[in-house]
């Protein structure tokens, strides 16, 4: 038994202590059931509860209440828990919880939460995100908060590069314009924007990668597109700028003064450039006995208005004068001012005036001239929808009275005054009041017109004769032609006021393009007024043609296809029923454009019918028939000769033939009076180029041609140039090449005299150009110019014959310090006598100081000016040498600091 | 007997017209992975998700955009409309109304009920109202330990099967609601991100507000013919298939009618 016993003891212990293990085993990985319910202070089931067993911040088992409030948790056993209940309404109870062995039951009240949860909004952002031609950046994503300016946050903006000069490229393409909520406000010199702007503020950075100005009509035709930035601002927006130019002249009184200031606030934005301009050269007095020529020193200031900088633009032109003594005197004043007011968030208006007055002043013995100008241009435009609702008032006077005694051909007066206003409805409302006899122009005659637009349709027009057109081509590199036409024509017919009859006719056309994206709107005006006073008739027909083009272009970088089709609607409105009047006005337009398959063709029809017949007194028959046929084949080969690779060989031809105008016109009166009108108008041009766009390839050497041809047949004109360009990347320097020349004959007459006039002029200008390390930049343009000019008139032949020859030199230094300097040397030889030498030295010092708060330009310009004139009568063989300075030193001082 | 008559209506619509109050708002979005390993939002995926304790309602965001979907219906009028600027402004108007009064009905929109399981689609077709009801399978979400930090909120991860891939979710217990992006929910928070396994897409939570300042009511089934999902899908290829025999008819009497002509 003991054997037994303890053969039995060792299995009870062996037996037993793996029961004890299994027993601990099974406690460990046992489950253990927690369940219960859960009930409000009035013990109702609360069904849906949250329940969750935690252990630290990790929910290991979950549940929800049912309908009855139960929950049911399956726990390990022996492991300590934190029980979480929560619903929306009730406070969150929370519990610790051990676990034991066996299941438990466990039942809860939740009290009801007497105070509302704050609410919390959580946007989740992401860094950059493209949305159809437009890329975001979310700034908060980049900001690392030391940034100072604009200028660091971009600089780690993934595929935005900052260069050199201050712009911006964003993936590959130069941005041109900057614009702070939409509004473009310094154009394309925004470096002080990148420079200075506190980053903080912006919420969005979005690139445009097809932006276009609204206020560029002529991008809008051509649908070119702009890359630009467009900034987006949280609560605050606050920029404020200032600048402040001052400059002088010495000796001769010349003074220039400049402010620009800009404020940007939430939420009335207000932005307002002020440029207040005086240039005034005071009357000077060649004081040379000798001296018969003269020179008129124009200079005109050009504010491109909200578009930062002015540019300057000087002009010398040369006057005949047979006097000893010659006063000049040329004053120029500005003032301009835009404003832009932001008020709440809709209403945003932009408010423009300018006012430009001139004064230029000759005075010589015997003889008077005089030149007034005037001009005040005011534009309101509203920004939200800045094509509807731009308003547009300009006022012009100009008053030229001239008279030369000896040759008693010229006897110019001339006075106009012009208005335009721009109504609301993007209609044209223009009243003009012009005066003139003989003006410069060569078939000018004297007008009185005066036209208004009353109510729809309704026009005034007092008209004498008068024929003006502009015409405003544009054929750029990409084979897209941009027309800009303004024409008018009045016809004045008038009995004499004894019998009591007075007939008026008058036509005035205006062919205008208004463009909103991606449409053309064209409107053709042509209003006829009648009337007969004496029988006491009334006859009004007014024609109005109105041309709705619907332009769609799809620009890809610079391939445009581009399709248009115009109509017509005739408007016709008579006050006698048995005037007949038919109008016919037809224009159908193609213009099939594709530089894929490297040829493009033009085709515009142009047709004008116009028949008239007075049915009551079978007197008048009017028939006209105009026919305008615009053909134009245009073939294109491209030309580009890529060193490097030598792969893309093209070849570039541009052929354009252009007829223009057939127009005849018949008129038959009853007491047998006949006026034939013939007008014959054709120009042939030919064009061989190579678009610009392939100079832009900065990877390769390049060589480019091109030349252009062209033929007027009208004044007999030829014209032609040749352009070369030539690049050497590697060695960063570029050779430009033009060589133009012009030919004109032109037969006139006046006061029955005919007047014959040929004019031939060359030119040569090459430019050297060469960057070196992106800070030296040296250049030198060398022009070579040639003209003759020949006119025969009553008083026998008169030849003129001119030499230009010139030579530039510019040279930058760019660092924190940027230097300039520029020389020139021009030496004119007019060969019915004079030369005319000018040498010029111009520096300017541009300092950043104070980390680009503030910023010192000094200017020099003129440090060495020689103006040396030679002149000669080689028929009175006469010579005179006059040396005069003018303008010797200029000094600038600009300061530009920023708040 | 009027008063009664109304009374009685009232009951018969209340018992059927479930209000349900929502007191959280997630905009969800779907995005797919580039070759560069960037997410990108796919177009037209983006689900307005509104929740309570019990249930959520979803919507599709390119539904609900009301200006996206008045630009397409202008894409389709005459061309002659185009140079009229009242005529155009007035048929945007109209429009946007009937839109309007469409989006009021609450069409498409998807509610789904934590508790049972199940999806209440209100759904139109050929001008009848239908509620589809749909079972949905329960997750089987298994909890894991890792924790992260995503928009500010802290989310456990979690893994389950969904339709026909496995997910990795990130929830965020302190908004203890079960929702999700689409169908997926029972998480005891709501999802902020959820990546399929393959990685090829994920779900994001764009935005969240909770507590709405003030709840949003949106009604589920409101007294519609109720079918089950398969039923509609079989309905559905009744009258598509109606519509092609109707088709079909035309053109053979157009075609007879040019025969004997």
């Amino acid at each position: 038994m003991i054997k037994s016993k303890g053969y039995f003891l060792p299995l009870k212990k062996i037996i037993s202590s793996c029961l004890l293990i299994m027993a601990t085993a099974y406690c460990y990985g046992q489950s253990v059931l927690l369940t219960g319910t859960v009930n409000n202070e009035k013990t109702e089931a609360l069904a849906n509860v949250s329940v969750v067993a935690k252990q630290g911040s990790i929910i290991r088992v979950y549940d929800n209440t049912n309908n009855a409030g139960v929950f049911k948790l399956s726990l390990l056993a022996m492991q300590s828990y934190t029980i979480e209940l929560s619903i929306v309404g009730y406070n969150k109870l929370i519990i610790g919880f051990n676990a034991g062995e066996a299941a438990e039951q466990k039942n809860f009240i939740l009290q009801q939460k007497l105070t509302q949860e704050d609410t919390v909004k959580i946007i989740s952002k992401r860094g950059v995100y493209e949305r159809g031609d437009t890329i975001f950046y979310n700034t908060d994503f980049y900001k690392r908060n030391n940034e100072n300016n604009l200028k660091d946050l971009l600089k780690v903006m993934p595929g935005v590069i900052l260069l050199a000069n201050g712009k911006i490229s964003v993936e590959g393409e130069m941005v041109n314009k900057l614009l702070i909520d939409g509004k473009d406000i310094t154009g394309e010199n925004y470096e002080k924007i990148v420079n200075n702007l506190s980053p903080h503020n912006i919420d969005q950075i979005q690139v445009l990668k097809k932006y276009k100005d609204p206020y560029e009509l002529s991008n809008s035709a051509t649908g070119k597109t702009e890359v630009a930035i467009n900034l987006t601002f949280k609560n605050k927006r606050v920029i404020r700028s200032a600048k402040l130019s001052t400059s002088l002249g010495i000796p001769i009184k010349y003074y220039e003064h400049k402010t620009d200031f800009l404020v940007i606030t939430k939420p009335v934005t207000a932005i307002n450039f002020i440029n207040i301009n005086s240039v005034g050269n005071t009357a000077q007095l060649i004081a040379s006995p000798n001296s018969l020529f003269g020179n008129l020193n124009t200079t005109e200031e050009f504010k491109k208005l909200g578009k930062g900088l002015p540019y300057q633009n000087n002009v010398n032109e040369l006057f005949l004068k047979i006097s000893k003594n010659y006063y000049s005197f040329n004053n120029t004043q500005y003032f301009d001012n835009s404003s832009q007011f932001n008020i709440g968030k809709k209403i945003t208006d932009k408010f423009t005036i300018n006012y430009t007055p001139e004064k230029i002043a000759q005075t010589e013995t015997g003889f008077n001239q005089t030149f007034i100008g005037n001009q005040v241009f005011a534009e309101t435009n509203s920004l939200n929808n800045p094509i509807i609702n731009r308003k547009t008032f300009s006022v012009k006077n100009e008053l030229i009275y001239m008279l030369q005694k000896q040759e008693q051909i010229k006897w110019n007066a001339s006075y106009l005054i012009e208005k335009e206003t721009s109504i609301n409805n993007g209609l044209l409302n223009t009243t003009n009041v012009l005066f003139s006899i003989n003006n410069k122009k060569e078939f000018a005659n004297s007008l009185i017109n005066y036209t208004k637009l009353l109510k729809k349709g309704t026009v005034i027009n007092v008209a004498g004769f008068y024929e003006w057109q502009k015409n405003n081509e544009l054929l750029n590199n990409d084979g897209v032609v941009y027309n800009n036409t303004i024409f008018s024509n009045s016809l004045g017919l008038s009995k004499s006021l004894a019998q009591n009859i007075t007939t008026t006719e008058s036509n005035v056309g205006a062919y205008i393009k208004l463009i909103k994206r991606k449409k053309d709107y064209s409107f053709t005006f042509q209003p006829t007024v009648k009337k007969v006073f004496g029988n006491l008739q009334s006859n009004l027909s007014a024609l109005a043609t109105s041309n709705i083009f619907y332009s769609n272009i799809d620009s890809f970088k610079n391939n445009y296809n581009y399709e248009q089709t115009s109509f017509s609607v005739p408007l016709m409105y008579k006050l006698d029923k048995f005037n007949f009047n038919l109008n016919m006005f037809l224009e159908p337009i193609l213009f099939n454009s594709n530089i894929h398959n490297i040829s493009n063709k033009i085709l515009n029809y142009n047709a004008l019918l116009s028949t008239r017949y007075d049915f009551k007194n079978k007197r008048n028959i009017y028939f006209s028939i105009a026919r305008s046929n615009d053909f134009t084949f245009l073939t294109k080969l491209f030309a580009a000769n890529t060193i490097v690779s030598n792969k893309n060989k093209m070849t570039a031809t541009n052929f354009l033939l252009k007829t223009q105008y057939y127009s005849f016109s018949i008129s038959s009166r009853k007491g047998g009076a006949y006026s034939n009108k013939l007008n014959l108008r054709y120009s042939i041009s030919g064009n061989l180029n190579t678009p610009n766009y392939l100079l832009n390839n900065i990877n390769n050497n390049f060589y480019a041609v091109q030349n252009y041809l062209s033929y007027l047949a009208t004044n007999k004109g030829i014209s032609g140039g040749i352009k070369n360009n030539f690049t050497l990347n590697k060695l960063k320097i570029r050779f430009d090449n033009d060589l133009n020349f012009s030919s004109r004959q032109s037969i006139s007459s006046q006061n029955n005299i005919i007047v014959t006039s040929i004019s031939n002029s060359y030119q040569l200008e090459s430019k050297i150009m060469s960057q070196l390390d992106g800070m030296f930049n040296f250049q030198l343009n060398n022009t070579l110019a040639y003209s003759t000019n020949k006119r025969r008139g009553f008083n026998g032949f008169n030849k003129t014959l001119t030499d230009a020859l010139g030579l530039d030199i510019n040279l930058n230094y760019m660092k924190k310090s940027h230097i300039d300097i520029e020389a020139k040397n021009y030496y004119f030889n007019t060969y019915n006598g004079s030369v005319q030498n000018i040498f010029l030295v111009n520096l300017s010092y541009k300092q950043l100081l104070n980390s680009n708060k503030i910023r010192l330009n000094l200017e020099l310009r003129n440090i060495t000016n020689k103006k040396a004139f030679v002149s000669q009568f080689l028929s009175i063989t006469q010579f005179s040498e006059t040396q005069v300075a003018l303008l010797p030193f200029f000094a600038l001082l600009k300061v530009e600091f920023l708040l | 007997m009027k008063l009664l008559l109304v009374l009685l209506l009232y009951i018969v619509r209340s018992s059927y017209a479930q209000e349900n109050a929502f007191v959280g708002e997630i905009e969800y979005i779907k995005e797919r992975k580039l070759l560069s390993g960037e997410y990108v939002p796919i177009k037209g995926m983006e689900y307005e998700t509104f929740f309570n304790s019990t249930s959520y309602a979803f919507f599709q965001k390119s539904l609900i955009d009301i200006n996206a979907q008045v630009n397409n219906a202008m894409k389709s009028l005459p061309k002659e409309f185009a140079s009229d600027s009242f005529e155009v402004a007035r048929q945007r108007e109209k429009i946007k109304k009937q839109l309007e009064s469409q989006l009021n009905s609450n069409i498409n929109r998807t509610i789904i009920q934590f508790s049972n399981h199940v999806a209440q689609k209100p759904r139109q077709i050929d001008g009848r109202n239908y509620c589809v009801i749909d079972s949905l399978p329960k997750i089987n979400w298994e909890l894991k330990a890792d924790t992260m930090t995503i928009e500010g909120l802290i989310c456990q991860k979690a893994r389950g099967f969904f339709i026909d891939k496995y997910y990795t979710v990130w929830f965020a217990p302190a908004v203890p609601f079960a929702a999700g992006p689409a169908n997926m929910h029972g998480l005891p928070g709501i999802i902020v991100l959820a990546t399929s396994e393959d990685e090829k897409t994920r779900y994001r939570m764009k935005t969240l507000t909770y507590p709405l300042a003030k709840p949003i009511i949106i009604s589920s089934c409101n007294g519609e013919k109720q079918i089950s999902n398969f039923d509609f899908t079989v309905l559905q290829g009744k009258l598509r298939s109606q519509r092609q025999a109707d088709m079909k008819q035309n053109l053979e009497d157009f075609k007879n009618k040019n025969d004997k002509k």
